[in-house]
Parts: structure tokens; sequence; C-alpha cells
């Protein structure tokens, strides 16, 4: 039997939405224009975007709850990796083809997905992306998370992309050039994926806060070119007179007047010489009067997504 | 506690409660009587501050007529006192905004809630307009998860959506209906701009 949802008082049928699963708002949205003015008015409060973007999926996680999930097929209509409704539902945003679908056949039967052409997945997302902030609206706190690196999946345009985390086999570099070129100022940036070369040397100039897991021989450049607050360098190939020069260079105050904390691992054959670094400075015996023995670090400067 | 143990009880059938408690006795539309307790009443907002704005003691309870609920029918109602009952003493939670809403339904209000959608909807109501913050919020996560996988066209028949077209429809059918002159002159206006008139007058 069913139940006539706008006969709701109004108060009632903002809590029936707000409990909804993120992808029936969006389903209950496509309805009909007055079904999307409704839904549209509900109070959001929307704090943070989450997107997970690979091969063939766009995942959109709002504040805790999702996801939703925007997949690629090579052709929409006869894609059988979906188990088939009864009807094939389509609908179009800014004239964008879409579909909505089942999920895969081996998740659960209540998983709905949003199709669209593996050819349209950068204008789909694209659509995607306004239509939900059009519904749930803006927010400064958007982090983007590229799963499949090595895929070079196209870059949705997201503006005030504030957190960014690469993984994946390895990626071009131009590929990491142009995404940075096109999300400058970011809060943070975690990288877990190889580059194929050494990126351009200005590229990291907006990024507050960087964590890198595959530096190598990068280091050296992320180093000498961070302007940030946080900087972790792990499998880091780097040496003495590169630590010399950072040192000289922050403790004289020419550069690094934004850094707070560094943390730098080397490879396991490129072992620092600290007598030798430290044989360069004036150094004191540690005081616990004048710093204390903790920093307290907040892992949320690099916010990772996984 | 079962639903059907739940103690909320109807005058006719009911024992005088063996604890010094106050029991209100409210009346629904369909003159159908129910004792509430003092403690459960803390869960409706609207009749909480009614009791104490109304400042009954234990003989006025028992010696005024029972307090008038107008729109609520006594199946309706004795739903909700069934909840009140349940979850008296229980704290009133408070919209942090969070979004999504998290809202879980535990085991005595599913049951509770094992109704046709007629009597939900007549709950819903019934919640909202007594203010009864997490009836509402169970009764509503139980429409809302209706929704769960469905399609646009299942969504439409589960919800009794109407489609543009029918919206349309019925707002033109609103207009007629209070102004049937207004419908005339629209269409006179459509002519006589098809006919390349300038000025309609």
């Amino acid at each position: 039997m069913p139940i006539k949802l706008l006969a709701f008082p109004y108060l009632a049928l903002c809590n029936i939405i707000q409990l909804m699963g993120l992808s029936s708002i969006i389903i209950l949205s496509i309805c009909s224009r007055k079904a999307l003015r409704i839904v549209k008015s509900v109070r959001w409060n929307t704090h943070i975007y989450r997107y997970e973007l690979s091969r063939t999926c766009l995942r959109m996680i709002i504040n805790r709850g999702g996801p939703i999930n925007l997949k690629f097929g090579r052709h929409v209509t006869t894609n059988t990796f979906y188990k088939l409704n009864d009807e094939v539902v389509k609908f179009e945003l800014e004239k964008t083809p879409f579909e909505v679908r089942k999920g895969p056949v081996l998740e659960s039967k209540n998983y709905i997905v949003f199709v669209s052409m593996e050819e349209q997945r950068e204008i789909a997302s694209t659509v995607f992306h306004n239509y939900i902030v059009d519904i749930f609206g803006s927010c400064s706190n958007i982090k983007l998370h590229i799963k499949d690196c090595h895929f070079h999946p196209p870059l949705p345009p997201m503006e005030a992309l504030s957190d960014t985390v690469l993984s994946g086999d390895q990626m071009r570099t131009d590929y990491f050039e142009a995404l940075l070129t096109k999300y400058p100022n970011q809060n943070s940036i975690s990288i877990y994926t190889f580059l194929d070369r050494e990126p351009n040397n200005q590229i990291i100039d907006g990024i507050k806060n960087i964590f890198w897991r595959t530096s190598l021989d990068y280091a050296r450049l992320a180093l000498l070119n961070f302007n940030g607050n946080n900087m972790v360098l792990r499998m880091a190939n780097i040496n003495n007179q590169d630590i010399i020069q950072f040192l000289r260079d922050w403790v004289s105050n020419r550069k690094y007047q934004n850094l707070e904390t560094i943390s730098i691992k080397s490879l396991e054959d490129n072992i620092l010489n600290v007598v030798e670094i430290l044989q360069e400075f004036t150094v004191f015996n540690y005081d616990p009067d004048r710093r204390p023995e903790n920093y307290e670090y907040d892992p949320k400067q690099n916010d990772q997504i996984n | 506690m079962s639903v059907e143990n739940a103690p909320v009880v109807d005058v006719d059938e009911a024992a005088i409660p063996v604890e010094k408690k106050m029991y209100y006795r409210f009346e629904s539309n369909d003159k159908k009587e129910f004792r509430v307790s003092e403690l459960a009443i803390q869960q409706s907002e609207t009749l909480n501050r009614l009791v104490e704005a109304m400042g009954y003691t234990s003989e006025d309870v028992e010696n005024k007529p029972a307090i008038a609920i107008e729109n609520i029918d006594g199946k309706t109602l004795k739903l909700v006192f069934q909840w009140c009952e349940h979850h008296k003493g229980e704290a009133i939670p408070v919209d942090d905004g969070s979004v999504p809403k998290i809202v879980e339904i535990p085991e005595f209000d599913a049951k509770l809630m094992d109704i046709d959608n007629g009597l939900l909807f007549k709950l819903i109501w019934a919640a909202d307009y007594l203010n009864i913050v997490q009836l509402l919020n169970v009764s509503c996560k139980k429409v809302a998860n209706m929704a769960q996988g469905k399609t646009p066209a299942q969504l439409r028949r589960v919800y009794l959506l109407p489609s543009d077209e029918e919206d349309e429809a019925a707002k033109r059918a609103a207009q007629e209906a209070q102004d049937p002159r207004a419908r005339e002159v629209e269409e006179e206006f459509e002519e006589r701009k098809r006919q390349g008139g300038n000025s309609f007058f």
C-alpha cells in the first residue's frame, strides 16, 4: 500500500527526506520538479564532500552518508554488469543522459547506481557534481581520492577542492602537474603512487600540507621548494647536503616561514649522517623549560581519505 | 517489553495503577479515553506543556473531564501512548543538524509500527502535532526506508508522487476552480498574441 509523501506536514516531510540514503534522495529529486524543489528546500548542513575517482566509478560521499555511485559504462544500455530493472530508467541532467540501475549482482539488492557513458565521463562527472551541489549546497571542504592513478581518470572540475589523496601503481607526472594546476592552493595532498619523472619544481608551491609516501628522488625537490606548514617525506632519497641546506634556510628565516613540522625517513640504503649534519650548526642540549617534550601534531593536517 | 504489554490503559479495561504516580486522562476525537503516566507525557512537548499549564492535582485528574485531543483518533492515540509509556524517562534527542540523520528503529518500535500505511500516516501526523521527537524520527525513518533501492517510477508509485504533467494539470484545475474568468482571459490573451496583436486592451 502506498503512502502519500507530499501530504505529510512540512517538518515531517523534511525529516523523512533527511533520513533517506543519498541515492534515494537523488532519485526522489528526479521524480518531478516539485520533488526537486522540496528536496532542495531541506536544510542540509553540508560540511564535507568526499569524492573517490576510479577507472569505472565516481563515488560521492556527503558528510558521513552515502555513497552515491556514478558508474561509467562503455555502452550504457547493453552493459550486462548490472542486474536490469523491470524498466531501464533514463533521465537527463543538463542534456547529459544518465541511467538508474540496480547495483552489481553480487552486491545488495537495494544498491542503486547511476550510469553514464564512458565517453561522457568528464561532462557527466561535472554535471552530476553540479547537480549535487545544487541540492546539498556548496561547501569549502571537498576531498578527492584518485584511486587508480595509473588509469589517469579525467578530473572533474570542482571549485574549492581542499584535499587530495593519490593512490595506485604509477602516475604520469604530467597528470600530477595537471591536477595541481587545476586545483592549486589545497590544504593537503597525500601521494601513495609513483611518478614517472620529476615534476616541475613550482608545482607544490600552494600546498599547505604534504604527505609523500613515495618521494624517492623527488624528495629533494619537495624539500627545497616547500612553502607550506607540514611535510612528511617517506622513502626519501636525500643526502646530508640537502638537509644542511634546508636547515640553514629554515633557521636563518630565509625560507620556510610557514613551516611547523617536518618528518623525513630516508631509504634504508641512504642513511643520513646526523653527526655530520649537526657539525654544521651551533647546537644546544635539549631544555624542557624552553620547548615542550612532545609536539602536538594534528593528523587532520594531512587528512587522508581512506 | 512487547507491544501488547505496553502499559497504556483503555479506561474500560483498566485497573487503577498501584503506584502513587499521577496518571492523566486523555480523550481521542472518537471518544476513546486513555490514562497516561506523567513521565510518559514528558515525551510529548505539546502535552507536557499543556498539563503543566493546567496544573492539575490528582483529584482534578479524576474529577475533571478527560483532556480532549480533537484531531487524533483512538487507534492512533493508543499507538502514541504505548510508545510514550515504553520510552518514558528516556532523553529526548536533540537535532544536531547532522546529515544524513542516523536513526535506528528499536525492536519495540518496529513491532509497534507493523501497521498499514494509512495508520502509519496518521501516526506521523500525531507525532508531529504532539511534538514527540523520537517517535517522529522512527516513524519517518520507516517511511524513508521505503525508498531504498527504488527506481524513480517505483518511488512515484510508493509515495504517490504526481508527475510534472499531473502537477501542472492540478494547478490549472485549482486556478480554474478559484476563478473561471481568469482562464478565459488567459485564453483570450493567447489568442490575441497568436493573431499578432500588440495590446490586449
